[in-house]
């Protein structure tokens, strides 16, 4: 059941359990990709079986056919990957000094930062969208880059996430560092952040997949197809009136999934794998 | 940990190997009714640009750009740049979001339900005026008399008609034809399709329902139709056609809950099936009757060709026929057009309003309308399409479309049997359709009191709207 | 990476050289700034200054605007064009007398919606993270799949969700029929709907919950368990005694973090069920705003959520952070 249990179990109908329950919960888990997989090679029709009737006649020509119905959906990717990655440079940037400010420094008014940077997360984006968009307007940043990634590089979530981080960390170190005459911010940057990564690459990943996300900010702050990020793009693929087929709308789906995808599987090693257990030792 | 990566890696190679390997021979499978998008032409030097703002995807989005790419190559005076804007609604919304900023397309297709909308932006130039200048009122003469009239507000034609349909009653004629109905007869009453679904329903041995005679879906636009087919207004005064804005909604009249209780009346008699609201409920009607499981489903003409492939590739021996919408004895009247237009805004130069203008007269040529119709299955605003080859063909092909333009062709224009005009329109779809969806699912106890409580919705949202336009 | 040390590395010593001017000048402001609380202030304040001008420029500048269009009826591109006073404020929380109480009502489904969504989640993660624990070959690649959702975004589990219970795809037929519900999709039937979104927004919350969760248990340092297990402590004592504290930061950010992105949920709204009757409060501000056009209603019924997220997440906090087991 619990952490390091399994050290000292070597049964076998033990090991059989534990393999059970993860491949169970793990098929579990996968059901709705594979599903999703399924539509998608079934060709175009609007009553698709839940497994394809036909195993030899499986359409993967579709990701192709996607690609060449829209040339554009490389750009799309592109100018994804750039904003996201842009807000998620400039979160972890803004984040973890914030965060560092709340978690270590002894000053008046703290809860009340705390709630501003909370309070961010509390206000609905319909409150917010028309007066951003004008802004960015009036600015010329229609079509670009930095209209796309600027008004996102601060999050209370960010902020929250570091803060609750820090302080699991143990401050005796920050006193002692203090004493020994260090730099608050070489502290930062040279024992927190690298103490935090998976605080850090939990963000990294949750930001650039919200920002990947987003579909009404880059419809309203580009009107131009070059512009248009992926989300925004691949809605061409949905179906419309009299031609309701899963089977585009699927491979788009799955297609603009592949990159995150992708970032997530080469990025397990930062999000977890026992880096702090270590560290903390000390 | 090193190993799963490279265990993942390797099955994407594989998966990547195994899409390049696989799909040169399987695009035979491939065979929907779909044109392959051409890129955008290129844009000529010194060509004026018009930015076109559409919401049509998937399949009929790439035939806009397709009419889009044979009008900029039929000329190099102006270049149409196309951007789809995701739907409809984010279309208007987004011209919406532009209009203290004056971020506007020059060109912008807008549904009908934006109509009123439209107008109201004060940002939009009548394309009358241009038709007035050019001396072409043949054309708007020689328009699909339903269609130009959805797009004719108080006399004026604001915009142009672009992509126009209307509602048909779809019935499985091999299941038709075995229950002893006959499906060539398209005028029916509410009293004979409530029969067809009765007769349509088929059980099995241990008395589950294996076919319904009806699927039914929460949607406005139905609502619509029914009272265009009485001659009845969804609204006073007139509709919001007659020049006057509309300031309340009626569909709480007899004609809407007699609609509302007719289909209830179905589903209670277990001959009918309801599959929740527009959107989803629609896919899933019009699924379940591709595959034979409903034998009458509800839809637009412009849906027939997705019908026709679906129903073939589900190889449960449905045939695809079409009947008028249902009505009372002795009733004549026609169904209305649903669909969207092309409206001209007075941002950018006059040349760039030119260009837009010049993109629409190239729309309406009867070459690009036949191109258009048999491609989309929509119905072609030119009568004179209809001499073109092409268009010809298409009626031969598809008989049912003609059973939909007869349709439409019933009876002369009213008010009352034209779509309504409104600020809110699309608001007061959710408003009849929630509350249809809870009649349905036991929230109220009549169609009166949920049409009632929909109407009086609708009916607190229009006086503001009114008032945020000084009306 | 470099780059950024360098400039960001200047940033501190700013206030002190300042600082120091200062002092040479005035003895009493030197005295007020070695008050190290003080100091601590300032250099807090430069710390947070690039998030607090990003926030003050696109949230709360905004937010100021959208409290003074709440209180008029807006025109269709947002300008006020008639002072309404609280009339929307009292239409939503059925203080006008009219008895109407739909907007009410989709506060308690909201919250309905939250208790379906976050318990399930946080618990089911946490099992998974404990269940990831174990010392096995290949756990890795059982990591991956559990962390897998946190890589799709809700858009497009949305879709493929939607697909899911699509009575298209016959992929639910059999819930339905086990639950009896009278229409094909679990969608289209209102006490179905809500629990039926629930489920899709546990499955794509629970990659991230569960890294947070795993990180957090690895970050427990091995030897307490050690000395436990010498003491005599067994499986649950342990868990009990020392994981489910030492855990509690990281569960009460998840607690958190969950409630208000529940109650803030509304792209699987927008997907699942957008034409739904009874839907959340979020949806239906969305609605107002992107269908109706009525900023002004939108606008109160953005403030209205904002103030019940504050209390709800003060309540959460001053109850679980007492509890918290912080090093």
């Amino acid at each position: 059941m619990n952490a390091y249990a399994g050290v000292r179990q070597s049964r076998i109908p033990y090991f059989a359990m534990v393999y059970g329950l993860l491949i169970l919960t793990s098929l579990i888990l996968l059901s709705p990709l594979l599903f999703s997989l399924s539509l998608a090679l079934q060709g175009p029709t609007i009553s698709p079986s839940l497994l394809p009737p036909d195993l030899s006649k499986l359409d993967w020509g579709i990701f192709l056919s996607v690609f060449q119905d829209e040339p554009l959906i490389a750009r799309w990717i592109l100018n994804s990957f750039v904003v996201a990655t842009g807000v998620t440079l400039g979160v972890i940037f803004t984040s973890s000094l914030f965060a560092y400010a709340l978690a270590y420094f002894n000053f008046p008014g703290k809860t009340l930062l705390l709630f501003v940077a909370l309070g961010s997360l509390m206000i609905p984006f319909e409150a917010t969208l028309i007066a951003n968009y004008l802004l960015i307007a009036e600015w010329k940043w229609m079509n670009t880059y930095q209209g796309l990634i600027l008004p996102f590089v601060a999050s209370g979530f960010g902020i929250f996430l570091m803060r609750q981080y820090f302080l699991t960390l143990p401050r005796e170190l920050y006193d002692a560092a203090m004493v020994d005459g260090c730099n608050r911010f070489r502290y930062l940057w040279l024992v927190l952040v690298p103490l935090s990564r998976p605080a850090i690459a939990t963000l990294a990943v949750y930001t650039f997949l919200n920002t990947w996300n987003q579909f009404y900010w880059p419809l309203l702050i580009t009107n131009t197809n070059e512009w248009r990020t992926t989300q925004v793009g691949i809605t061409i693929f949905r179906s419309f009136e009299g031609g309701a087929v899963f089977n585009t709308q699927m491979a788009a789906t799955l297609i603009v999934m592949l990159p995150t995808l992708l970032l997530l599987i080469l990025g397990q090693r930062q999000l977890v794998s026992g880096l702090t257990s270590g560290a903390l030792k000390g | 940990m090193k190993k799963a990566t490279v265990f993942a890696l390797a099955m994407l190679l594989v998966a990547v190997a195994a899409l390049t390997f696989v799909s040169g021979s399987t695009t035979a499978l491939a065979q929907a009714p779909t044109i392959t998008p051409v890129p955008p032409v290129p844009k000529p030097e010194g060509a004026v640009e018009i930015t076109f703002w559409y919401g049509l995807g998937g399949n009929l989005g790439n035939v806009v750009q397709e009419v889009v790419n044979k009008y900029n190559s039929s000329q190099s005076t102006y270049y149409v740049n196309a951007v789809f804007q995701s739907s409809y609604d984010d279309t208007i919304n987004t011209i919406n979001a532009g209009l203290a900023s004056g971020n506007l397309p020059n060109l912008a297709q807008i549904f009908e339900a934006g109509s009123q909308r439209m107008i109201d932006t004060g940002r939009t130039i009548p394309v009358q005026q241009f038709f007035e200048r050019d001396g072409m009122m043949d054309v708007i003469d020689d328009m699909e008399p339903a269609v130009r009239a959805n797009y004719q507000i108080g006399g004026t034609l604001w915009s142009a008609p672009f992509n126009s349909s209307t509602a048909m009653l779809y019935i499985d004629r091999a299941a038709a034809a075995a229950a002893g109905i006959n499906p060539d007869e398209p005028m029916v009453t509410f009293d004979q399709v409530a029969d067809y679904a009765r007769a349509l329903t088929v059980k099995d041995a241990n008395g589950n329902t294996t076919r319904y005679g009806m699927g039914i879906y929460g949607e406005g636009w139905f609502l619509e139709q029914i009272h265009a087919v009485h001659d009845a207004f969804m609204g006073t005064p007139n509709n919001g056609r007659a020049g006057e804005r509309m300031t309340e909604y009626t569909y709480n009249d007899a004609v809407g809950v007699q609609w509302v209780e007719f289909l209830k009346g179905l589903v209670d008699e277990g001959v009918a099936v309801y599959y929740g609201q527009a959107g989803a409920g629609q896919t899933a009607s019009a699924s379940a009757f591709a595959n034979g499981e409903v034998a009458m489903h509800w839809a637009s003409i412009a849906s027939l060709r997705g019908l026709l492939s679906a129903a073939e590739s589900a190889g449960k021996g449905v045939e695809v026929g079409v009947l008028y919408l249902p009505r009372n004895e002795g009733v004549t009247g026609k169904t209305i057009v649903g669909g969207a237009s092309l409206w001209i805004t007075d941002v950018g130069t006059t040349d760039q309003q030119e260009g837009a203008w010049d993109f629409i007269k190239f729309a309406l040529t009867p070459e690009i309308q036949a191109f258009w119709s048999v491609n989309t299955g929509y119905i072609p605003v030119r009568m004179a399409a209809y001499e073109q080859a092409e268009m010809q063909a298409g009626l031969e092909q598809y008989p049912q479309f003609q059973v939909a333009l007869n349709q439409l062709r019933l009876t002369g224009i009213t008010d009352a049997n034209t779509a309504h005009v409104s600020g809110i329109f699309v608001p007061y779809r959710t408003h009849y359709v929630a509350a249809f969806d809870q009649y349905f699912t036991g929230g109220y106890a009549s169609a009166q009191e949920a049409l009632d409580a929909a109407v009086a919705t609708s009916n607190e949202l229009l006086a503001e709207y009114n008032l945020t336009v000084g009306g | 990476m470099q780059d950024d040390l360098h400039i960001s590395a200047s940033l501190p010593a700013a206030p002190s050289s300042s600082a120091s001017t200062n002092t040479v000048h005035l003895r009493a402001l030197r005295r007020w700034w070695v008050r190290p609380r003080t100091r601590d202030l300032f250099i807090a304040l430069l710390y947070c200054s690039p998030a607090l001008l990003v926030f003050g420029l696109f949230t709360y500048l905004p937010f100021f605007r959208a409290v003074f269009l709440s209180l008029n009826v807006t025109n269709q591109a947002g300008q006020a064009v008639a002072f309404n006073g609280l009339a929307y404020y009292l239409r939503i929380l059925n203080l006008d007398g009219s008895g109407r109480t739909e907007y009410l009502n989709s506060i308690g489904t909201s919250f309905g919606f939250m208790l379906m969504v976050v318990p399930p989640v946080t618990v089911i993660s946490l099992g998974l993270a404990l269940l990831s624990t174990v010392k096995v070959r290949g756990i890795q690649i059982f990591r991956t799949i559990f962390t897998g959702s946190i890589a799709i975004s809700l858009a497009s589990a949305g879709v493929i969700w939607s697909l899911l219970y699509n009575p298209a795809t016959k992929a639910t037929a059999w819930l339905v029929d086990l639950l009896q519900i009278p229409t094909p999709s679990l969608l289209g039937y209102g006490p179905a709907a809500i629990p039926a979104v629930a489920a899709m927004t546990v499955w794509s919350g629970i990659g991230f919950n569960f890294i947070l969760a795993l990180a957090g248990i690895q970050a427990i340092p091995h030897d307490l368990y050690e000395t436990a297990s010498i003491d005599g402590a067994g499986r649950w004592a342990r868990f009990r005694h020392i994981t489910l504290p030492l855990l509690s930061p990281t569960l009460l950010f998840l607690v958190i973090i969950g409630s208000i992105g529940s109650l803030q949920a509304f792209t699987q709204f927008h997907l699942l069920m957008p034409d739904a009757p009874n839907t959340v409060f979020v949806y239906l501000t969305y609605r107002a705003f992107w269908y109706d056009n009525r900023y002004g209603l939108a606008a109160a019924m953005s403030i209205v959520l904002f103030a019940i997220l504050v209390a709800l997440t003060i309540l959460q906090y001053r109850t679980l952070d007492r509890r918290v087991h912080y090093h």
